[in-house]
């Protein structure tokens, strides 16, 4: 078969009128056939040196898309516990009750974040049950329940640290808290400690949250 | 052990972008915070690893103990110096996670909500389409 401009005589069109083929964004399939004069960038409106990572060159666009790897600090606070003494040096010998079903917040704190901001928490207590198999220790951030510790043992003092990540924007609370898994009734807790220069017994409880920006 | 445990709590929002960060994207109301039902699940402790909004589920990581307290023989319940602490076994550890799971599995989502006594998720529906529309991330969570 002769072709003329690239059209097969057999299969030459009425009138001889030249059939032109187009390229498509939707697939990277070239025909075999006669195109238009056209930029690839008029086909894909998407190949654009924005699209393409930096130093890179695709059909002749050198890229100059680069991903965001900066962070920033955005935010850290901290709250102690507020039912301790300020002053380390004084003793404290606490008994908190809990109602059925219920918790005791040992310190919070409320912060405002960036958006895209994540945002790491650790709240913690030292603590003795009354009676074991009831209370637990619980992280909360943004009105989420993040983790809960196992029950609080009531044979000794023992440091309970929880800690976690989230997304946060906006304004919201950082809480670590006592729950009582009880539905029958009111369980206690005791934190206890005598401040000393030279010794310190226990954490009485704190919370901290710290972020950073995206 | 990741298990699947039902949520109950107010979510007062979902964001997509907070999704693909930490693979949660939700937020709750802190006077009644989104949280894991209260079902007895012995003394373990748990992570929250994922949420699956449009069936108000959520994954958690639970661990058991390295020690438990245990009643001496014929001590009250109610007076601490009659526990002492016990270090558990790997076997008595898995054991604790196995009947944890099993709490879970084997009751359906309404009886388990039933034994908590407490409600499904109060949520948006806007919100929950848009999370089947923009799923929060994986990976992130996965595994703590």
């Amino acid at each position: 078969m002769i072709a003329l401009n690239g059209i097969d005589k057999q299969g030459i069109d009425i009138n001889g009128v030249q059939v032109k083929q187009t390229l498509s964004a939707a697939s990277e399939t070239v025909n075999k056939g006669v195109y238009h004069a056209t930029t690839l960038s008029a086909v894909d409106a998407d190949l654009a040196v924005g699209n393409i990572s930096d130093g890179v060159t695709i059909f002749g666009f050198l890229g100059t898309y680069t991903p965001i790897t900066t962070l920033s600090e955005d935010v850290e606070s901290y709250s102690d516990a507020a039912d301790v003494p300020a002053n380390a040096l004084d003793a404290y010998d606490l008994s908190n009750a809990v109602a059925a079903s219920d918790s005791y917040t040992i310190a919070s704190l409320t912060q405002s974040y960036d958006v895209t901001s994540l945002t790491f928490a650790v709240g913690s207590t030292s603590a003795r049950a009354a009676t074991t198999g009831y209370l637990k220790g619980q992280l909360l951030m943004d009105g989420v329940v993040m983790q809960s510790s196992g029950y609080l043992t009531s044979t000794e003092t023992v440091n309970y640290t929880l800690h976690d990540f989230k997304a946060i924007t906006g304004s919201c609370d950082v809480v670590y808290r006592i729950k009582n898994d009880d539905s029958g009734g009111s369980r206690t807790f005791y934190r206890y400690g005598r401040g000393s220069q030279y010794y310190n017994t226990g954490t009485p409880g704190f919370v901290a949250a710290g972020s950073v920006k995206i | 052990m990741i298990v699947k445990i039902p949520l109950t709590g107010e979510a007062t929002k979902y964001d997509p972008k907070a999704g693909q960060i930490d693979g949660l994207g939700i937020s709750g109301n802190p006077d009644n915070p989104v949280q894991p039902i209260d079902i007895d699940l012995g003394g373990v402790s748990w992570k929250l690893i994922s949420i699956d909004f449009d069936n108000d589920r959520a994954e958690i990581d639970i661990k058991a103990p390295d020690t438990v307290n245990v009643l001496k023989p014929g001590g009250d319940p109610e007076n601490p110096a009659d526990y002492e602490r016990k270090t558990l076994s790997s076997a008595e550890k898995e054991a604790m996670l196995i009947s944890a799971d099993s709490s879970l599995k084997s009751k359906t989502v309404d009886e388990l909500y039933a034994i908590a006594k407490q409600p499904r998720l109060i949520k948006k529906q806007s919100d929950v389409e848009l999370w089947i529309a923009q799923p929060p991330k994986e990976g992130i969570r996965k595994g703590g």
